[in-house]
């Protein structure tokens, strides 16, 4: 019999207590071949059928152990292995289970010092009790297996420091579960060094473990090695002076140890300087861009991306790196931000791709080069315009760009013509002698230089660099060939892409790719209507989407294919049978409380349709999520603000009414008209007194909340949904009204087509925001459609009841009318009408639309000075209550 | 030789004619108006050209102007007049608006919607077709000067809901709206006025329009065309470019810091 039978046979034994088991550890002794001895195996199996008399589960993690560290560790370690797990069973089959599991990453390493750390650990938390080494097992083993050594060796190091302390159950509980999830939440290039200055905290007092890891959310995690130790160290001072305003200093909740933060804080996270940005992008341009970090670009681009990118668009968002710290200072890396955004920004201001798309690149036989020369030609184009409009960017950016620029320089070497070109046109670097000496460089060269100043005029258009790439292509396509390295991949050529300074390049593949659903659409009503023998080119469809965030109307059409084709063509039509319909929903499940019913303005009838439109009347199901609650304590800086903000809004105690027949006091100016009065012989006027009344704002306010389905969508790099960010507005807003006293009520609306509009109660004006109305709040959940127009006449309806002096209705949403047979046109008509009659009975309407682009269409909706557009939906808590307090200051 | 009222009426014209570049048909609508004897509401944003366009008007019209800033303590008899005491008698002293009406003047109620609406009401009489003015304390009604007219400003954007003008008011007006000009013509205008050449007024144009885009982002109102032009007196005088902006146009239009170092920002990149 030979060793292989031998061993076969050792296995089958395990057949008897399970046969699948049995087939899994062949199945896998079998690919290691040779190196399996019987001894081994032989132990495998004994203490398998051990594992297995004590506990089904058990006995298969030791198989599945043994079975993965036979062939790749030695016999000792095997030993080694056979002894730890024999010691945790002896704790019971939940703990050897673990141990079997989890220990074999670890031996495999054959890293002594991290196996000693690991067996320490785990006696300290077993001392606890079983229930603390699941989860902290689990991430060690995920460490371990992405590579993380000395991570996994700190963090075992951070779970002997916690689990040697005096731990009641739930402070164990509470470790074992937020330790693993918190450590593996640091960034991995900080994650050590902030290991261990959490471990500090721990020794020192293993109750600053909670403030100190919600200072790290809140920002700490930014500072750098250095400043973070000097932080701890301040912190520490305090604690033993004061141990609350220790905890408040680490927890980033007291004055100090957020300005202690700022000051030491060297790196910028993006998000510290995003409404900054977004706002500059908004006065720069006039358009919706906003900012997001370069890690939240979708996979299929950043798959088309150098690594180094730095910066790029797709025409909606600008991405920059989640945070900058290259810089010494702080403001040197804020400028860093701002400096890529202005340089970015001009590809929108001057209209980069603003050019027929369509093949173009393709069309060259080497599009790395095509592309490459593009670029050139439209930074330099992008130069000189920015040169003639805001001489002081290229005064204080371009001096950035040529440093980078030129440190990139050997890395270019392959293209030295292309990078030249790049370094003389687009950034003004004056070329070195040797470069003008180069044989390869000089001929080619200045032939494209001589282009590119010949055609050079006034204030080029984006056409200007297409062209030359068209002319100066087969220049430089001789020249690349010549230089070709034959190590260099797929390009055919072996042209290797031009690297520009922070590589700001326009990005046409991701402009043009970035929106797959408005290319479908584009296409679709390309076809539409070529059908109808009307040419007009995809990409010009495409940006008009891009520009009106999926909307588009006739008249965009009619500009884009030009009014003579378009004749009497029923455009509507056309676009109605091109583009997608709205979703049917199931209903919610809650009764009506009670139904409406209500007319909608038909805009082809020029009529209104009267009961046309059922609306039940809901209640919220309360939920106890304790959102309400989280928002005041997350909010909690912004919401004191508003506060004290929304106290200056409530009238002066009393004011001074003049003239008046009886009062406190002589109106001195009105005595002396009654004195000069009677010495004219005139009757005197007795209104000659001051009273002093005390003031009331009178002031009723329905905040209407669109809860459509689009509002489960996320807001840009965050968990949160447009939803959750409006809730959060409205707890803020409540807050905020609470302290003016002015009389408010909050709704949220849905449906599915016009039987089946739902307008949900969240607070009515007769209650306080009381534990029902947070409830409420916190149970909000976005639902189906929006149809607008009859949860405007309903809620105005309700105001209409209201004696206020002031009737303000402020509606909240996240884009246009549509639902079921109401889109586009007739939407936009029925809202626009709706929106009418409520300004007819006096009830003034503003409406705030978040998470788009500014677009004009909502003027024509809502009128130009009765809505809003937040553009980044973060911004709507702060932004709200200030709208409110601009609408109805006194 | 000339009485009282003629001295005081010639003291009102304006010698000198105002700068004005003319935006759309304002001019023929002003004058039409005042041919029709009727009265005309000014709208638009401060700092836009409204007072300047009335000067201009009361000049090529060759009529006197009285000008009244409105606020929230303006009375009735501050428009119409009141009883003084002179030399132990009583003497009555008309009120610009009485002035005007007498005189065939351009009365300007600047910023109509901050004075009381129980002041408001006093023009109501002016502005149909009685053109009467009620001088109760003397028993008078005076028939207006075919040349009076009454001409209101007024700034409908950004206003809170709880101060607007009536219907009442509203409705007895012809209204001209009024905006910031087009770039070009607004960079004469401020190369003009502020007495800097076109390259720097148009700079300082370009700035203001990128302000105006954040309008209600951040800050009430865009930068006017009357701040450009105080920035471009101080770079006249020697201010560099990018402080004049500072001073003359962000520091007005907000405190906030964020929004200033947006405006900051701005300047840096087009000084």
């Amino acid at each position: 019999m030979n060793a292989n039978n031998c061993q076969e046979n050792t296995v089958e034994t395990l057949a008897v207590a399970d046969p699948e088991l049995a087939e899994r550890v062949s199945h896998k002794l079998m690919k290691k071949g040779g190196a399996v001895s019987q001894q081994a195996i032989e132990l495998l199996v004994r203490e398998t059928l051990w594992g297995l008399s004590l506990e089904f589960s058990f006995g298969q993690a030791i198989a599945g152990g043994y079975a993965d560290l036979i062939g790749e560790t030695n016999s000792e370690c095997l030993q080694t292995y056979a002894e730890l797990v024999r010691e945790a069973g002896r704790h019971g089959p939940t703990v050897g289970r673990m141990i079997a599991t989890y220990l074999v990453t670890v031996l495999k390493l054959g890293n002594n010092h991290l196996l000693g750390r690991f067996i320490q650990a785990t006696t300290l938390m077993r001392a606890k009790g079983s229930y603390t080494l699941k989860e902290p097992l689990e991430g060690l083993d995920s460490l371990l297996k992405k590579g993380e050594v000395e991570s996994a060796a700190v963090f075992l190091g951070l779970l002997m420091d916690t689990f040697s302390h005096e731990l009641t159950y739930s402070r164990c509980q509470y470790f074992a579960s937020v330790l693993p999830k918190k450590f593996l939440g640091f960034d991995p290039s900080r994650r050590i060094w902030q290991t261990q200055q959490l471990r500090r905290i721990i020794r020192e007092d293993q109750r600053l473990a909670d403030p100190f890891l919600d200072g790290m959310e809140k920002g700490l995690k930014f500072l750098s090695q250095d400043a973070l130790e000097n932080f701890i160290d301040r912190g520490l001072k305090k604690y033993h002076r004061n141990r609350r305003a220790g905890i408040r200093f680490f927890a980033l909740e007291s004055g100090t140890g957020l300005t202690t933060c700022q000051e030491l804080q060297v790196t910028v996270p993006l998000f510290q300087v995003r409404q900054q940005l977004n706002r500059y992008l908004l006065a720069r341009t006039g358009i919706g861009l906003t900012v997001r970090t370069l890690s939240s670009l979708p996979k299929s681009f950043t798959e088309t991306l150098p690594k180094s990118s730095v910066v790029c668009s797709d025409g909606t968002f600008i991405y920059l790196p989640d945070e900058i710290g290259d810089f010494r200072t702080k403001d040197d890396n804020v400028m860093m931000y701002k400096n890529l955004i202005r340089l970015e920004a001009a590809f929108y201001e001057f209209e980069s791709f603003d050019f027929n798309h369509d093949n173009f690149f393709a069309q060259f036989p080497d599009e790395d080069l095509a592309v490459d020369l593009y670029t050139i030609f439209e930074l330099a184009r992008i130069r000189i315009l920015l040169l003639h409009h805001y001489p002081g960017l290229v005064r204080r950016s371009y001096p950035l760009l040529r440093d980078e620029a030129l440190r990139l320089r050997y890395e270019n070497t392959m293209t030295e013509t292309v990078f030249w070109l790049y370094a003389f046109l687009a950034l003004d670097l004056p070329i070195t002698d040797a470069v003008k000496r180069s044989a390869n460089v000089q001929d080619t060269f200045q032939a494209v230089v001589q282009l590119f100043i010949g055609e050079m005029t006034g204030s080029p258009t984006v056409d200007f660099s297409t062209e030359l790439v068209l002319k100066t292509f087969p220049l430089l396509n001789q020249t690349a060939e010549s230089l070709a390295d034959d190590h260099t991949p797929a390009t055919g050529s072996g042209y290797r892409p031009l690297i520009p300074a922070f590589n700001w390049r326009p990005w046409p593949h991701l402009y043009f790719s970035a929106h797959p659903e408005y290319d479908r659409l584009a296409q679709k009503l390309m076809i539409e209507l070529a059908n109808r023998g009307i040419s007009v080119s995809k990409s010009d469809l495409k940006r008009r989407l891009l520009e009106r965030n999926g909307f588009i109307s006739s008249e965009d059409i009619v500009d884009i294919a030009g009014q003579n084709e378009i004749g009497h063509l029923d455009i509507e039509k056309i676009l109605e049978s091109s583009l997608s319909q709205g979703r049917d929903h199931y209903r919610s499940g809650t009764a009506a409380d009670r139904v409406f019913w209500y007319r909608e303005w038909d805009n082809k009838l020029a009529d209104y349709l009267h009961d046309h439109v059922r609306l039940s009347e809901r209640t919220v199901p309360v939920a106890t999520n304790d959102f309400y609650r989280q928002t005041l304590s997350r909010h909690y800086p912004l919401i004191r603000r508003m506060r004290r903000g929304f106290e200056l809004l409530k009238p002066e105690a009393l004011s001074i009414l003049r003239q008046w027949v009886e009062g406190d006091e002589f109106d001195y100016r009105a005595l002396l008209d009654f004195a000069l009065d009677k010495k004219a012989g005139l009757m005197p006027s007795d209104r000659i007194y001051i009273k002093r009344m005390k003031n009331q704002r009178d002031v009723a306010v329905l905040l209407l909340v669109d809860l459509s389905h689009s509002t489960s969508s996320l807001t840009s790099e965050s968990q949160a949904s447009v939803l959750d960010v409006e809730k959060e507005a409205i707890v803020i807003f409540s807050e905020a009204l609470e302290v003016v006293g002015d009389t408010f009520a909050i709704a949220g609306f849905s449906g599915t087509g016009r039987l089946g509009v739902d307008y949900y109660w969240l607070k009515y004006f007769d209650e306080t925001t009381n534990e029902t109305v947070r409830y409420r709040i916190d149970a909000l959940a976005p639902q189906r459609n929006t149809r607008m127009g009859a949860a405007i006449r309903h809620a105005s309806r309700q105001l209409e009841k209201l004696p206020a002096k002031v009737r303000l209705l402020i509606i909240l949403g996240d884009g246009f009318p549509n639902d079921v047979d109401y889109k586009r046109r007739y939407a936009i008509a029925d809202t626009r009408q709706a929106l009418l009659e409520v300004q007819s009975k006096n009830i003034y309407v503003h409406a705030i639309t978040v998470n788009i682009a500014a677009d004009p269409q909502l003027d024509e909706l809502y009128g130009n000075i009765h809505h809003s557009v937040i553009a980044d939906a973060r911004e709507l808590p702060d932004r709200l209550p200030w709208i409110y307090g601009a609408l109805t200051k006194d | 030789m000339p009485d009282e009222s003629q001295l005081y009426s010639e003291s009102h014209l304006i010698d000198e004619e105002p700068y004005y570049r003319q935006i759309g048909n304002e001019v023929n609508i002003f004058e039409a108006a005042h041919q029709a004897k009727l009265p005309l509401m000014l709208k638009g944003p401060t700092g836009c050209g409204k007072t300047r366009f009335v000067e201009y008007m009361a000049y090529r019209l060759q009529l006197p102007i009285i000008t009244v800033a409105c606020h929230e303590d303006l009375f009735a008899s501050d428009l119409i007049g009141r009883y003084l005491l002179k030399h132990e008698e009583t003497v009555w002293l008309d009120g610009p608006l009485t002035r005007a009406v007498r005189m065939g003047a351009i009365c300007y109620l600047d910023e109509i919607v901050e004075a009381r609406k129980d002041t408001t009401v006093v023009i109501h009489p002016l502005t149909d077709n009685r053109r009467m003015l009620s001088i109760d304390k003397k028993g008078e009604y005076i028939q207006a000067h075919p040349n009076f007219m009454i001409v209101i400003s007024y700034n409908p954007g950004y206003q809170s809901v709880l101060k607007d003008l009536k219907q009442s008011t509203r409705q007895r007006f012809v209204s001209l709206k009024f905006n910031y000009p087009e770039p070009l013509k607004e960079a004469e205008i401020v190369a003009h006025e502020g007495m800097v050449d076109l390259d720097t007024a148009s700079r300082l144009v370009t700035l203001a329009g990128k302000i105006r885009n954040i309008r209600e982002h951040g800050l009430t109102e865009g930068a006017s065309t009357r701040l450009l032009i105080y920035a471009a007196q101080l770079i006249t005088r020697g201010i560099p470019g990018s402080e004049a902006c500072r001073h003359a146009v962000c520091l007005p239009l907000t405190d906030d810091t964020r929004v200033l170092e947006t405006l900051h920002d701005l300047i840096d990149d087009i000084f």
